[in-house]
Formats: structure tokens, sequence, C-alpha cells
């Protein structure tokens, strides 16, 4: 039975750790991701779910009280954006080394200075290197079936997850959500307690480590991440056979078949994408969308295949890496280096929350056509 | 738990043998967390790298306490040969007071040695040679090889 209901991306995360029963919840107010905290105190307040909420004193102390939360076998929830999350950054590298699987929703919105709460992809680029899981949201309902699919991929590779959705865009705009049923959820995703604490064999976690060591550590943490690459494709059609929403895994190709220019985005702006696609389409232009939903790992194998055929790649980016370009643009062209010469059209759009809709996009496209053959490493549109 | 195990019966023996040293000194205890083992074989037939390690990097408690000099830091210690004739240069330069003499003979105590091998460069007649702590095959790392 389906039971639709209006929910902001915020609420969404909120209902999917709700479903995920999650038993603790570490937290410090931002905005705009403070109203998942707001809805999941309520659940708690209304004795609709058995959690502690562990109140702190700052972003920084928010992931650490998590990590030891996780530590010690709880399935544990946090959410932040942009300052909160580069405040929580040296916590965020120990929960990925300590391979605890921490679920993290990120609002995503732009860093400082100058000081912006408007939405951009900056926040979650600006850990890239960190060793958590990166996922992209394209919608309100997929911020809920993610949050849940996330707590099944963290614990099966043991490591942390972000579950990305832009700030306002999705954190404060209703979309019609479905909540699946609690005993579903239940059923997909079952406790997979591995708890490293234990009072009657005391360890020492995170230990200084000789160069005997650590290199050999990090090493097997990469090895978790190529694992991953097979886990979210896992999880995801698992999630499709039993609540009927197939978020594709990795990375989705819409309207792929024959294009001959594919448009990469990531997050909130793949549902515009779309319109304009199938607009573009109807005009007899062959255009296709990729959209990368996991941003890490990368899916570099299952890129290169959907790109097989494309003369021209159009890549979006909500972020700017300063002298190099955007993120996504640049992983792009490293998937394909190698693979095959295409020309890569890198675009740097709608930072710090400028507009950037269907409008955009089709002028972003028509632009990336009539420069095809200027090479550039990357450029800037919507100045 | 997580296993990757792709390694000939020869290659796991020869581990075997080698880890023996590594196990005596690691303060990286194989704990109840899950515990990795990974055995990398390259194409040239030879096992390159193979340690076990937990999932969650973490040492039993009181490691440190037990070996003051942090024997988790140390990666090589003295082994004093025959040449040596108690001129005791050696223990006027070891930092850590690793190295005394007891009964009539300059030993090493390698809970207090830290591995410098300043007493090796010191030492006028080279009757100290510093060994490695880990004795396994070097770390040489294939992704490609490894599954």
């Amino acid at each position: 039975m389906m039971s639709v209901t209006l929910l902001t991306g915020s609420e969404a995360a909120a209902y999917g750790a709700k479903l995920a029963r999650i038993e603790v919840l570490s937290y410090y107010p931002i905005t705009p991701a403070f109203p998942a905290m707001e809805k999941i105190s309520k659940f708690i307040e209304d004795g609709e779910l058995k959690t502690e909420f562990v109140r702190v004193e700052c972003d920084h102390s928010a992931l650490a009280a998590a990590l030891g939360a996780s530590l010690a076998g709880s399935r544990t929830f946090t959410v932040t954006t942009s300052q909160g999350l580069l405040y929580m950054t040296e916590v965020v590298y120990h929960t990925a080394g300590l391979r605890q699987p921490v679920v993290m929703a990120v609002a995503n919105r732009a860093l400082s200075a100058p000081h912006s709460r408007f939405p951009e992809h900056g926040d979650a680029i600006s850990q890239d290197a960190s060793g958590w899981i990166q996922l992209f949201c394209e919608n309100n309902q997929e911020v809920l079936d993610t949050t849940v699919q996330a707590f099944k991929i963290a614990e099966s590779c043991r490591l942390p997850v972000m579950v990305n959705y832009e700030g306002y865009i999705q954190s404060h705009t209703l979309e019609e959500v479905d909540v699946p049923e609690q005993g579903r959820v239940d059923e997909f995703l079952p406790f997979m307690r591995v708890s490293a604490l234990d009072v009657n064999n005391p360890q020492g976690i995170n230990t200084v480590t000789s160069p005997d060591f650590y290199m050999d550590y990090k090493y097997r943490q990469n090895e978790a991440m190529q694992q991953a690459l097979e886990s979210i494709n896992t999880v995801a059609a698992d999630f499709g056979r039993e609540f009927g929403r197939d978020w594709s895994g990795l990375i989705e190709g819409y309207r792929m078949d024959d294009a001959e220019h594919a448009v990469l985005t990531m997050g909130s702006m793949t549902g515009n994408a779309r319109i304009v696609i199938d607009e573009l389409r109807e005009n007899g232009k062959k255009v296709g969308l990729i959209k990368v939903r996991s941003f890490r790992p990368f899916p570099r194998e299952a890129l290169c295949k959907l790109l097989k055929n494309i003369k021209l790649v159009t890549v979006l980016d909500k972020n700017i890496v300063f002298g190099a370009g955007g993120a996504l643009g640049m992983e792009t062209k490293a998937a394909l280096f190698g693979f095959r010469a295409v020309p890569v059209k890198s675009y740097v759009v709608g930072l710090g929350g400028r507009d950037f809709g269907p409008q955009e996009i089709k002028k972003v496209i028509a632009l990336s056509e009539e420069n095809a053959d200027r090479e550039t490493a990357f450029e800037w549109f919507g100045l | 738990m997580i296993i990757f195990a792709h390694c000939t019966r020869s290659a796991q023996k020869g581990f075997g043998a080698s880890l023996g040293r590594w196990e005596k000194y690691c303060s990286h205890e194989l704990t109840a967390l899950g515990m990795i083992v990974a055995f990398t074989y390259l194409k040239r037939g030879r096992c390159i790298l193979v340690k076990n390690l937990p999932v969650v990097p973490s040492a039993k408690a009181g490691s440190m306490a037990e070996n003051p000099s942090g024997i988790s830091w140390r990666e090589q210690h003295p082994e004093i040969n025959t040449a040596c004739n108690n001129c005791l240069v050696c223990t006027l330069f070891c930092p850590e007071g690793a190295l005394v003499e007891q009964s009539g003979q300059v030993s090493a105590i390698l809970n207090l040695c830290n591995g410098c091998g300043t007493c090796a460069v010191e030492c006028p007649r080279k009757a100290i040679t510093m060994v490695a702590e880990y004795q396994g095959a070097p770390g040489v790392f294939s992704s490609k090889g490894c599954k």
C-alpha cells in the first residue's frame, strides 16, 4: 500500500533515518539541515522512535559522538551542511579510517567566504578524499530511499556514507514522497551490528601506527571503497525489487540510446535536465543525460560504458575546485583518458544558489555544442 | 569478515614462517572485530603483501605500558655479534639506556629500544647489526592483482 505524503528533503532524510530505526542521533543545529533534526526529535517526543538524541556543543562533537556511538555498535545518524561539515572534517576522516558505518545527511550549501547560505555542492566536494561514500540525490523521494539504502551499504562495506541533497532546493521544498511501511524496511535492513568496543576485551582504538602498518590500513580502506562499487549497485537493485523504485545504483543513463551528446549532472539539477532532454529529444536532437549518483566511489567503468559512442560530453558542476575546475568534469576527463578521445566541455554553474533551471540548462547545452571544438579546461556559465 | 585469499600453499607457508617475529612485537593484535586476511598474488608468482590487521585500527589495551619505548613505533632492533669486545661505547650513545652490560657482556633490553640505530653507527668494531621488525614481504601493492 502506498502512503504518499508531502515532505521536504530534510523531512525525507528524517523519515529515512526513522525507518532505519536509528539508535543514536547526535546533532548540532545548522541551516538548512536543522529541519531533519526537528523532525527526528518530534518522532522521539511522540514515542514513535526509540533513539538517544545527543545534544552537543558543535559539529565536530556531533560527529565525534556519532563515531563513539557507532564504535559501541549502535546504528548512528547525523545531519549537517557547509561550515558544519568543514568543522567536522577531522572526525570525518577518523570515521572513515576507523571503518564505522555512520550515515550522515548533508544539505549541501556554499562555503564561506563570503558567507552564503545558498545551495551548491562545494561542501561535499571538499570531503572527496575523506573515504566516505558520497551519494547525491535528485529529489526528496530519493533522499528517503537513499538514506535507507545508505545504512545497508555502510554496514556491508564498513564505510560511512554521506547522503547529499541541496539546501533549500531540496531541504525546504515539499514534494510527494512515498513513505514505505516500517515492516518492509525492517525486512530489507536487518541490523548488522559489529561492536568495536567490548568491556571484556579492552582495546585502544586509533592507536599510533608505525610506517610498517599505516599504508596497509589505507590499502584496505581503498579496497573497501572498491567493494562499495558493487555494493551500491546491489543494494539499489534489491531496493528496487522490494519497493518498486530503482535508483540505478552508481550511475543512470537517461535517453542515452543512440545519443551523440551526453550531459552529466549530480543532485537536484538532474530533475530539470530530464525536462530539457525530453524537449530536445522531441525536436530530434540526439542528447542524453547521465546522472552520477555516486561521486565516491567514482564509477569510472560504468561511465566509460555509457560514453562509448558519445561524440560530445557536457559536464555541469555546482562546485569549483580553485585552479583546477569542476570536480565532476575532472573525474570525467580522468575516466575517459586512455579509454577514448572525445571533447569534454566542463561548466561551473549555479554556485551559491545562482539560478540554474531548465532555461539555463538549455542554454549551456547549446553553448557547449557551439564551442565543442574549443579546448578549455573548464568554463563558467551564468556570470 | 572480508577475506580475499588468493595464494598458493607454499606462499602461505612462507608467510607463516616470516610472521613469527612480527607477531611477537606487533601491538596491533588480531582482534575479534573481524579480521581481514589479504593475500596478494602477483603475476610473477611471488606473494607480495601479507599482513593481518584488524578492520578497525586498534591495539590491545596496555600495549604501550608493556612497551615503554613504544615498540609499535620501532621498525628495527640491534643484534650484537661476536666481534663485540664490551668496550661500552654503545651504552654511552644509546638515547634510551637500552644497551647495558650484564655479567660481562653487553646486551640490548628490547623493551626500551626505540630502534634508532645509533649504536650500530657508533660501534667501533661494527659488532651491531640492525634487524628489521617486520620480516614479511616488502609492501608492494597492486590493486589489480588482489581480486
